[in-house]
């Protein structure tokens, strides 16, 4: 077996679940996420480094990821556009009996763009600077915080909707 | 909402994510497939800028396109009474350019015992321009083309273009006509003896014909005999359209006496 096919198997054996997390925060969809990492190892693996370590990949898959999934929702907004009437509605995610609050923060992210979600996960998921998310997203940190801000602001406002929806359906 | 809550609340979130399932083998054949298309793509235009590079060097100062191959019977030598070889440096193109050289003729030596060609005579056309007379003879049967302006004749001083130059870029020298060789036909007791064209168009930088003759000047004329001019039936080479300058096979020189 090729060294880049045993370093693929390392990969997914011991960072797969966790870059399937990462691709779910980004997409809000499992199956999504799946392909969004699959096409992320297939187009990493397409130019393999002998000198490659598993850290190394997974940093070029996660990029790869981050990248794949901003220009398949810029994609979507441009046939959105063309094609109002044709393109579907995104599809409500199916987490069975996950907890409310989970739900609810899924629901939240759902709210932001794609930029604002990405910021969000990466500033507040992988722990990173604005620096480097500015960086990552090839934007400049201060467009970074505004997005931040008004990703909290917009993520607020939902889950103040969804919590007070409950109670008006009550009365 | 505040940041510290969000970033406690995401890792929950991500746990809904569910175990990654993807076909690992999948994954790696269209990593395969993808890196062979990559290889084909990158060796398509290599092949691409290659051929391009190639037609561009031939097209723009390189060698041209032979439509004749070289001599496998009787071809040429310098008569004993003149020199060969005239401005051969290294660096040198076939375009006829001021101030250039001659290109160096090729495989000069192969056909050394057949064939002599020799400049017998330079006389003064009406304008100035050299009338230069040459003389083949051939020791084995050889056609000789006998077109006006075939060979060629260039006015050298110390080695360098001075008259006789391409008139432009892409010019032939004479202009191409389109129309068939002319062959004569020689031997061992029939040597063929021509006056040939005048060089046409004026001498470099602006000097005029009449230069060439005084005493002490220094000009040479050169006759450049390529394969287009020697040949044999089988290789009879017609006249094409944009066919520029071929290879010299011989170039004999001589004085111009003021």
């Amino acid at each position: 077996m090729a060294e880049w096919s045993e370093l693929l198997s390392e990969l997914v054996q011991s960072r797969g679940s966790e870059l399937k997390r990462y691709g779910f925060l980004l997409c809000g969809d499992r199956t999504e996420a799946s392909d969004l990492v699959q096409d992320a190892l297939v187009r990493v693996f397409t130019h393999p480094h002998r000198s490659w370590t598993v850290g190394d990949v997974e940093g070029y898959v996660r990029r790869t990821m981050l990248n794949r999934f901003l220009d398949l929702h810029r994609r979507r907004a441009r046939l959105a556009q063309l094609l109002p009437r044709l393109v579907q509605k995104p599809t409500v995610p199916d987490h069975g009996a996950a907890s409310a609050h989970r739900l609810d923060l899924l629901t939240a992210l759902d709210s932001l763009s794609p930029r604002q979600r990405a910021c969000v996960v990466l500033r507040y998921y992988e722990d990173r600077s604005v620096a480097d998310v500015a960086e990552r997203l090839n934007a400049s940190p201060g467009t970074v915080k505004r997005h931040l801000s008004d990703a909290l602001v917009r993520m607020g406002k939902a889950l103040d909707i969804q919590r007070e929806a409950p109670v008006g359906g009550n009365k | 909402m505040n940041p510290e809550e969000l970033r406690g609340g995401l890792p929950g979130a991500a746990d809904l994510a569910g175990p990654l399932e993807i076909d690992l083998g999948r994954v790696a054949g269209r990593s395969r497939h993808r890196r062979r298309v990559r290889y084909a793509a990158v060796g398509c235009t290599s092949l691409a800028v290659a051929a391009a590079a190639l037609v561009g060097i031939s097209h723009l100062g390189g060698q041209p396109t032979r439509v004749v191959q070289p001599a496998a019977g009787p071809v040429a030598t310098p008569s004993a009474s003149a020199s060969s070889g005239v401005g051969a440096s290294s660096g040198q193109t076939r375009r006829y350019t001021c101030g250039g050289t001659i290109a160096a003729p090729i495989d000069p030596g192969t056909h050394h015992d057949t064939v002599t060609v020799s400049i017998s005579g330079v006389r003064r056309a009406a304008n100035g321009a050299p009338l230069v007379t040459y003389t083949v003879a051939s020791t084995s049967t050889l056609h000789v083309v006998k077109n006006a302006g075939r060979p060629r004749v260039v006015v050298l001083k110390d080695g360098k273009i001075v008259a006789g130059q391409d008139l432009s870029a892409d010019a032939s020298h004479p202009p191409v006509s389109g129309k068939p060789a002319d062959f004569i036909t020689i031997d061992p007791a029939h040597p063929y003896s021509a006056t040939l064209a005048a060089p046409i168009g004026a001498p470099c930088g602006g000097a005029a014909w009449t230069d060439l003759w005084a005493p002490g000047a220094g000009y040479q004329v050169a006759v450049v005999v390529s394969d287009w001019e020697l040949s044999t039936p089988a290789r009879t080479p017609i006249y094409t359209p944009g066919y520029v300058n071929p290879d010299p096979v011989i170039v004999v020189s001589a004085p111009i006496a003021g």
